[in-house]
């Protein structure tokens, strides 16, 4: 019956089927198995996730390279639009980080890619066509120029998309490591290294766990023994002069037999006359805070693989920028982006780097890899870049808790902007991150993000130039109407500035990144090709800092400013006479025209720079974010008062009253400022009463040692004075007011420097004339010709 | 010059005479002396048109200003010799007019041949024009209607708005009475005998020598009908079938009830042909025709004399029965021979036969292939033929994204246009398969100049297929030149196939507050020069079918490629009718393809694969797989039972919100209309109604069939027939094309669903379907971008994590 049933029925490929379904079954679970065997759970959900977003990446981006009429793309571009500048608004007055922030950012940062996405696409494949050899190759020189660009914009909104913000680790006082502090200098002014000296001696830190070391380079012996007389006795002079510094002041000097690699050789050479566990690398004008090793040698007690505690360079004086544009504290400095948004977003991905200055070593781990390299002029990030290699760590703690000096003029700058630029493009070259083993992938990122950033010099030149390649020379270089450009290239540079003010706004106004790219650009750019035709050519060069400008003049490296500037002019010139003669490019002539007209404003800008403005001060003064209060005696009388800045020869006061009658206004008396537990007496002079508040300048009429120890330990001991928020107290104009104030600035300060170079000529003219006057007088009195 | 170098290769690739022209020669004169004894004085014809039809958009003219022109052709086939044209031209004038200065004048090839004066009185008014006949030249005749136009005696605005005089071009006729030409016996005479100048469609009969027809004879007569189309160019061609027998054959009942059968006289539906006191042979035609007695000796009369040409084919030996012992003699290989209509002079009779039949194909091919080519000669015998290999679009004028094209290779010449009435015309032909997406544009690259002393309104306009597109500003008071003018029109404004650029130069000279000041004129000009250039910026071959009036405009798909390699005529069955439809159907696809499509299959067979097809014949006899395919259905007695209808698609507008929102799917969709499909099912007498559809092949996918049926075998032919005249092909659409002779434009619709063709790429597809559908391509950007954000947020938070521990 079964068997009559089982032939009925038939059951076979039943059976067969159900063990086949088994057999993949068990394949399958097999396969996740094996998955899972080498694979965690957590790993398994991240590269998922990684393959969801790339794949919805990809489909946003090839979504947006359809065709679709443009009606329809409009209303989607105003929409995109219209979420970013709101959600940017949310984003601006959201207080509290947190998971909301994040979103609201990240959407943003998506949107923005999306329009640049759109835009690039576009970009290739529709603008770039052959007309002629020259044309053909400004366009593909423009368009690699925008890739660049772009990819840069693409890497920094990696990197900054989530920064890492740590706060301050607390010390273990039990297992205090030594520290050596090492101060390297060159040629640096007696004055600039005693302020630096006093504060290291003056750090936070147990006397006998911390050793303070001058390493002097200005006079090695191969220097005194130079053959040049006067220079010889020059560095015999200052070898002595520093010695004596160093023992007045409690700190050691050292020298070398030579000058080999400069300043990574300097450290090196004191690397092996040295003991300490950490080592605290200080330029020679950087003025440490005394809580500075409080607050960072526990990352060092907690993680025995880090290698690096990176702190912000925070400067007291301006740079030749904001000095000769008038801007000093009235916008962010141009370091703010960096040390408050790169490196702690390069700090997210564990890529931050060593900036030769306001850091910690772990001299341990510098010893494996034989002291600071050599290979490139950057030694600082070539150290990172290779301890990074070995599995090694870095931090960086935000916290600003160095006091520096930024390069006087702007000669001074760009030498060191070269050599930046130069050390970067070397180690891309020569230690390529993306070729380097060792380093995570988000490490590769971060390093390549770091170095090719320098190659912005030609990037910025061609974006300067290519108007005039259209508008003067009739070069076809971007091809589109006007409509297209409105669909396809402003929806990218609103989203783009939407996205920078997301990321940079707080530290960094519109267009000012333009202008200190620009600026830098045309001498980057000479000394980068010089690196690539020869990558191992660049040597180290000394900035100079702390020089005093007695009078305005015109740098000497505005020559090639004149000539952009000219050019820019003609091509508005050369646009306005295109635009009625060859009425069918109009579209293409206002695109260029605006372009061109941009960067006019940007190289304004720049001659604003290039006008060196006086500096009197010698002694920077630091302005005080933390209320210091104290005594103003002038023998019985007694004044209460609050002080607001502070340099090595005088401060500036509050007071709490008006003026006593019958006080001498020049008087001269005591400043009485609680420092600790001790009361610092500083002998003061009345040189100057402010009539806008109750506040007088005075002049310290003493200087001893104790009293400079005073003034430091005042001014420079307390890294709070050295917030940020300082300089983050003037108020973020957003993008539109940004545009207005560059625009106005750009302005001004061109208008100020053709005015100079008019007074100038004008003076010559007339000295001259007068002077051939004179001459022509006296042959006359003489009754000669 | 592509097609000119082609025919040459025909010319020589094709033909090799062996005639003897001296035989040629006397059999011309034979027929000559023959045709003296018998033929009647020349029947004088008359012909009747209005001036619309000689428009391609029929319109009324508005001539405005003080001067205005406004141009015609006509065209006059050198087979016609005329003895009257009149010219009744019905206009209005203002009333504002100044009689004593004010006046029209209608010029043929620059001549004045009448006048009058606009009169402020009499407003409304017919001018009777006879042109000399004398006057008019075989090919096209430029007819101009010129007017001046004044209100006043002196100091007036020559732009004066009450300056205007109306022709009325549906009520202005034209009429000819005229004789047709007697033919000259030469095969270099063919492209004069089948011109594109006529009046009226060409009617062309093919006789066929065997009272059945077979598959061989429908291929060959179809080969025929393409040459002969080709020929034609543009003009419709009509043919018919007619068979030609020997009396003594005895004669059955043929397929079709409506032709002749010889022998029975008393048929009353019947024609007996042929007097066998004299021959011994008859000829059966179609019973309305008229039909003439033969004096050619031995040959036979073919066709209806009045109104049509004739083609005999057959194998010599079955066409020597009806030829003179001398030529049929000839005939010792592929044989293309013309002769003249014994009972009237002004047809012929074109001879195609070969020993076997694969020589009578080599004759018919040679006759496609060579076309306009043959040798001044009355016969040939031709020894082989070689067809090229050509492109997938043979227009001349084809253009493809992303190339440049010089407006010389488009035939303009650097022309110097002066105001209002030069202009550069020209035409570029966008293959009919191309997406041309929404970004895309056509940029012409302008190189021109401009002269001095025009007022700073003065422009150059550009029209595109006839609207106006876009205009150049002419402001400089000096004059000027201008390289590389851009001018970018959104390339969705093009047409499938033929599109026409023209540039017209309007400028005015500069104005003065005295009116009575005289400018001068001789500034007014402007040159086009000839190395201006235009660029399509981007398209894909991919295109969304059914679509008939793609099919009406450029043949696509059926006539692509130009020689017809994927296209396949089917017939369901060898009815005279049918055939004879399927021949004027395949000629007029021909035409439509430019050139002769040698590689067309037909027959009653289902198409090889890779193949659209066409089908023709009456419901009934309608493959049952396609009756099941077809969007439509059939009722039990045959008749299409199935209505559509169709209202505008409107959308509530009363809101900003609404209306803020609806623009995207407003500008996708502007054509949108709601259908509805009613199916009624009824009994009713035949009717003779005829249909053309539209629909995927049921047999392989992505291939077209295009259906012509109608309810019987003549109202089919009578159906395609009238459908092949130029106002009813113009108005195809949809998928669905339902006429009867009596309409004046066929009723169209959209009942099927639809399908792609070509060689789209997936972004190609893309772009096309969400064009169709913005709301889903922003929802799945927006959503996509969202989930993009999302996937962000959480690999950022993990690597946070990462860090913190």
């Amino acid at each position: 019956m079964q068997q009559q049933l089982h032939a009925y029925l038939d059951f076979e490929p039943l059976v067969q089927g159900l063990e086949r379904r088994i057999a993949r079954t068990g394949r399958k679970r097999r396969r996740i198995e094996w998955i899972e065997s080498r694979l965690s759970m957590r790993q398994i959900r991240t590269i998922s996730i990684i393959m969801l977003w790339g794949i919805t990446a990809s489909v946003a981006v090839w979504l947006t390279t359809l065709s679709i009429p443009h009606a329809v793309q409009i209303y989607f571009i105003a929409g995109v639009l219209v979420v970013m500048a709101v959600l940017l608004a949310v984003a601006n007055r959201c207080t509290r980080r947190g998971s909301f922030l994040d979103h609201v950012r990240t959407m943003i940062l998506v949107l923005g890619a999306v329009l640049t996405m759109r835009y690039i696409c576009w970009r290739i494949v529709y603008t770039v066509n052959f007309h002629d050899v020259l044309s053909y190759i400004a366009a593909i020189a423009l368009l690699v120029a925008e890739i660049y660009g772009i990819t840069m914009y693409f890497l920094g909104s990696i990197i900054n998309v989530k920064p890492l913000h740590r706060s301050i680790r607390k010390l273990d006082e039990s297992a205090l490591p030594t520290v050596d502090v090492l101060i390297p200098t060159f040629n640096e002014d007696d004055s600039i290294l005693e302020v630096t000296l006093i504060a290291a001696t003056q750090l936070d830190y147990p006397a006998e766990l911390l050793k303070v070391y001058l390493l002097d380079d200005g006079g090695t012996d191969a220097k005194i023994d130079q053959a040049d007389p006067h220079a010889a006795a020059t560095a015999r002079d200052r070898r002595r002069r520093l010695q004596a510094l160093c023992e007045t002041t409690g700190a050691t000097y050292l020298t070398r037999k030579d000058n080999r690699h400069a300043k990574a050789g300097n450290i090196n050479a004191a690397l092996v006359r040295i003991s300490g566990d950490l080592l605290l690398m200080l330029d020679a004008d950087h003025v440490p805070s005394a809580d500075f090793l409080q607050n960072t040698v526990g990352e060092f007690q907690a993680d025995r693989k880090l290698f690096l505690v990176q702190t912000p360079h925070r400067f007291i004086t301006p740079d030749p920028v904001e000095k000769n544009l008038g801007m000093y504290h009235k916008m962010p400095g141009e370091s703010e982006i960096f040390y408050r948004l790169v490196q702690p977003g390069l700090d997210a991905w564990q890529s931050t780097f060593f900036c030769g200055s306001a850091a910690i070593l772990r001299r341990q781990h510098l010893n494996e890899i034989g002291g600071l390299p050599t290979e490139t002029v950057t030694e600082d990030v070539e150290t990172a870049l290779m301890l990074h290699r070995r599995g090694y760590r870095s931090v960086y703690l935000g916290k600003p808790m160095i006091f520096g000096l930024q390069p006087e003029t702007f000669s001074g700058f760009i030498v060191q902007r070269c050599r930046w630029a130069q050390g970067m493009v070397q180690l891309f070259l020569l230690r390529n991150p993306l070729l380097a083993s060792g380093l995570t992938p988000q490490q590769r990122f971060g390093y390549m993000n770091s170095t090719m950033f320098w190659f912005f010099p030609y990037a910025r030149l061609i974006f300067l130039l290519a108007p005039c390649a259209f508008l003067l020379f009739g070069l076809r270089i971007y091809d589109s109407n006007l409509n297209q450009f409105l669909l396809y290239a402003v929806p990218h540079l609103i989203g783009a500035l939407i996205c920078a003010n997301l990321l940079f706004g707080k530290v960094r106004w519109v267009l000012v990144s333009e202008l200190y790219e620009s600026v830098q650009s045309i001498f980057s750019a000479r000394a980068i090709t010089q690196t690539l035709l020869n990558p191992r050519a660049p040597v180290f060069k000394v900035t100079d800092k702390g020089e005093c400008l007695k009078k305005a003049f015109v740098s000497p490296l505005a020559s090639p400013f004149y000539v952009i500037f000219l050019m820019l002019v003609a091509s508005l010139i050369a646009g306005y006479f295109r635009y009625q003669i060859t009425p069918g490019q109009r579209d293409i002539v206002i695109i260029t025209v605006g372009w061109a007209a941009l960067n006019l404003f940007i190289v304004m800008g720049g001659l604003g720079v290039l006008l060196e403005r006086r500096q009197r001060r010698t002694s920077p003064r630091l302005y005080l974010s933390r209320a210091i209060s104290g005594m103003l005696r002038f023998g019985d009388a007694v004044i209460g008062c609050r002080l607001l800045d502070i340099s090595m020869t005088g401060v500036k006061i509050e007071l709490a009253q008006d003026w006593p009658d019958g006080l001498d206004p020049k008087s001269s008396g005591v400043l009485e400022i609680p420092v600790g537990e001790n009361t610092a007496l500083l002998p003061i002079s009345v040189v100057r009463h402010h009539s806008a508040q109750p506040a007088v300048s005075l002049t310290f009429s003493e200087m001893t040692t104790d009293i400079k120890r005073w003034i430091v330990a005042i001014g420079y001991g307390n890294s709070d004075n050295l917030d940020w928020d300082v300089e983050s107290l003037h108020a973020t104009p957003g993008i539109i007011g940004g545009f207005v104030n560059f625009l106005w600035l750009a302005i001004r300060r061109a208008g100020a420097h053709l005015l100079h170079v008019v007074r100038t000529s004008v003076y010559f003219l007339m000295t001259r004339i007068q002077s051939a006057l004179n001459k022509f007088q006296l042959l006359a009195r003489h009754g000669i010709g | 010059m592509h097609l000119e170098g082609f025919r040459v290769s025909l010319y020589v690739g094709v033909v090799a005479v062996l005639a003897v022209s001296a035989v040629a020669q006397a059999q011309t004169s034979s027929s000559s002396a023959a045709a003296v004894e018998v033929s009647e004085a020349p029947a004088v014809e008359v012909s009747e048109f209005s001036l619309d039809t000689l428009m391609s958009r029929p319109e009324q003219i508005l001539l405005q200003n003080a001067a205005d022109r406004y141009t015609f052709y006509i065209p006059l086939s050198p087979r016609v010799r005329l003895r009257r044209a009149t010219l009744a031209l019905a206009f209005t004038n203002s009333i504002s007019m100044f009689e004593p200065r004010s006046q029209l004048r209608v010029r043929v090839n620059g001549r004045v041949v009448g006048q009058t004066l606009l009169d402020a009185r009499n407003p409304v008014r017919e001018l009777s024009v006879d042109i000399p006949p004398d006057l008019m030249e075989p090919g096209y005749n430029e007819m101009e209607i010129q007017v001046a136009q004044h209100y006043a005696s002196q100091c007036e605005n020559p732009m004066a708005p009450e300056l205007w005089t109306n022709i009325d071009t549906s009520r202005s006729r034209l009429k000819f009475e005229y004789e047709l030409n007697e033919i000259q016996t030469s095969l270099a005479e063919i492209p004069i005998l089948i011109n594109p100048l006529g009046w009226n469609p060409y009617r062309l009969t093919i006789m066929t020598v065997t009272s059945k027809l077979q598959e061989f004879d429908l291929a060959l007569g179809a080969v025929l009908s393409e040459g002969v189309a080709t020929s034609l160019k543009y003009r419709p061609l009509k043919v018919s079938h007619a068979v030609a027998l020997p009396v003594p054959e005895e004669i059955g009942e043929t397929a079709s009830g409506r032709v002749a059968l010889i022998g029975n006289p008393a048929d009353a539906d019947a024609t007996l042909f042929g007097t066998s006191a004299k021959a011994s042979h008859a000829v059966m035609l179609p019973a309305s025709e008229e039909v003439r007695e033969s004096a050619l000796g031995r040959v036979a009369l073919i066709g209806n004399p009045a109104d049509a040409d004739a083609i005999l084919f057959g194998t010599s030996d079955k066409v020597a029965r009806f030829l003179p012992d001398k030529i049929a003699q000839e005939i010792v290989g592929p044989y293309i021979g013309l002769m003249r209509h014994v009972a009237d002079r002004s047809r012929f009779v074109l001879l195609i036969s070969g020993r076997d039949r694969d020589e009578l194909a080599i004759a018919a091919r040679a006759f496609l292939l060579a076309g306009a080519e043959l040798p001044d000669v009355a016969s040939m015998t031709v020894s082989d033929t070689s067809a090229p290999e050509v492109p997938r679009y043979a227009n001349a004028n084809a253009i493809e994204a992303g190339h440049r094209y010089a407006l010389s290779s488009f035939g303009v010449q650097t022309k110097t246009l002066r105001s209002g009435t030069d202009s550069v015309e020209f035409e570029i032909w966008l293959p009919p398969d191309l997406f041309v997406p929404a970004s895309s544009a056509l940029e012409v690259h302008l190189h021109m100049a401009y002269g001095g002393g025009s007022d700073p309104g003065s422009v150059i306009n550009l029209d595109l297929n006839g609207e106006f597109s876009s205009a150049i500003r002419l402001v400089s008071e000096d004059g000027g030149i201008f390289l590389d003018y851009v001018i970018s029109l959104p390339a969705s404004r093009l047409r499938a196939g033929s599109n026409t650029l023209r540039f017209t130069a309007h400028m005015a000279p500069m104005t003065k507050s005295d009116v009575c000041f005289t400018p001068s004129s001789a500034g007014l000009v402007a040159s086009i020069f000839d190395d201006s250039w235009l660029l399509l910026t981007e398209a894909r071959h991919h295109v969304e079918l059914p679509n008939l009036r793609l099919t009406a405009r450029t043949g696509f798909p059926l006539s692509s490629p130009a020689d017809g390699s994927e296209l396949h005529v089917r017939t369901t069955s060898l009815n005279h009718d049918v055939v004879a439809s399927a021949w004027t159907l395949l000629g007029k696809v021909t035409q439509l393809g430019a050139i002769a499509p040698w590689k067309v299959t037909i027959g009653t067979n289902p198409a090889e694969p890779g193949r659209h097809e066409l089908i023709v014949g009456p419901i009934g006899e309608l493959p049952p797989e396609l009756i099941a395919a077809a969007p439509v259905r059939f009722g039990p007695s045959g008749l299409l039972k199935a209505v559509v209808l169709e209202m505008a698609h409107g959308q509530k507008d009363s809101k900003t919100v609404r209306r803020l929102f609806s623009v995207g799917q407003s500008l996708a969709q502007p054509q949108a209309v709601v259908q509805a499909l009613a199916s009624v099912d009824y009994e009713a007498g035949p009717d003779d109604r005829t249909y053309m559809l539209q629909f995927e092949s049921p047999t392989e996918a992505g291939r077209l069939v295009t259906l012509v049926t109608s309810v019987s075998n003549s109202s089919l032919r009578k159906g395609v027939d009238r459908l092949v005249e130029f106002d009813l092909w113009g108005s195809l659409d949809g998928d669905l094309a339902v006429w009867d002779l009596s309409a004046d434009s066929a009723r169209t619709t959209r009942i099927g669903s639809r399908f792609h063709i070509g060689q789209p790429d997936l972004q190609s597809r893309a772009s096309f379907f969400f064009s169709q559908r913005p709301w889903l391509w922003i929802s799945l950007l927006v959503a996509t971008a969202l989930l993009f954000a999302i996937t962000s947020v959480s690999l950022l938070r993990q690597r946070a994590r990462r860090n913190r521990t």
